[in-house]
């Protein structure tokens, strides 16, 4: 979708456990959510 | 809920179950209804900017920053009611720190946690500009800039989907865990191109399934938020 909008050099950073420990963890772990960072260029 | 998902063992945005049809889902095949989500958001995150110690199915405040790998001085230095309402779910600055001097859109500010991260960052020669549409996150945005005394910090009514700011004018746009509770992703990537100068950078944190999210389950607003 990124590069669908004209974005380039893409890049995402490694899993973090974004809801570990919390209430919501339950519901995260049954579809492997996890947090991560993206980063992306617009070409110019 | 998740609307971000997984293809095979590296994380994309691909905006929901496509596989369906073979292709992405496009705009007039939105899963939810927009303003139904927004305002759904809204009541949820007004909670957070209110009662930012409560009961929410996420981590808040210090304890995420610290999780989500934050540099703690600069956390450290924030005083309590710029971090307590951070409820964001990866560290946009990560990647990428920004450069003293940059502009830079911050799209779903909250309470502005990391616009005042980014307000470090730029220095008083940059220029941030934080975006929601919640007004009790951008009451408190705006209270905390004036206390800090960040005259080069300013926080606007608006959506991710029509961001109020001109073509081509941010050298960088972050954002963290917003971009999942929008509707229409591919509007939020082509309008965050739109206010982009060209070689500017998208740096941002948001959430991504590994397991796919059954397509009936993806159709319920009430999911998206809980």
């Amino acid at each position: 979708m990124l590069e669908d909008s004209g974005f380039v050099d893409v890049q995402i950073g490694p899993a973090v456990d974004t809801f570990g420990g919390a209430i919501g963890e339950e519901k995260a772990r049954s579809f492997e959510v996890y947090g991560y960072a993206f980063l992306a260029r617009k070409p110019g | 809920m998740v609307k971000v998902v997984v293809s095979g063992t590296r994380p994309q945005i691909v905006y929901g179950e496509s596989k369906l049809d073979g292709g992405r889902i496009m705009n007039n095949d939105l899963l939810v209804d927009p303003e139904v989500l927004r305002e759904q958001v809204r009541e949820k995150y007004r909670d957070v900017a209110l009662e930012p110690n409560g009961t929410h199915h996420f981590h808040t405040g210090r304890p995420l920053a610290t999780r989500l790998g934050y540099d703690q001085v600069v956390v450290d230095a924030l005083p309590d009611r710029a971090v307590e309402s951070f409820a964001g779910v990866g560290n946009p600055f990560s990647l990428r720190n920004l450069v003293p001097s940059e502009k830079v859109v911050d799209i779903g500010s909250g309470a502005g946690f990391d616009s005042f991260i980014a307000a470090d960052q730029v220095t008083a020669t940059g220029r941030v500009v934080g975006i929601d549409m919640t007004p009790e996150m951008l009451a408190k945005s705006r209270e905390t800039a004036q206390i800090l005394g960040l005259a080069y910090v300013e926080f606007l009514e608006g959506l991710a989907e029509a961001i109020p700011v001109a073509d081509d004018w941010a050298d960088a746009v972050i954002s963290n865990g917003v971009i999942n509770l929008c509707a229409d992703k591919q509007a939020v990537f082509t309008e965050i191109h739109r206010v982009l100068k060209p070689g500017g950078t998208l740096q941002f944190a948001d959430i991504a399934n590994g397991r796919p999210v059954p397509l009936e389950a993806m159709r319920d607003v009430d999911l998206w938020t809980g």
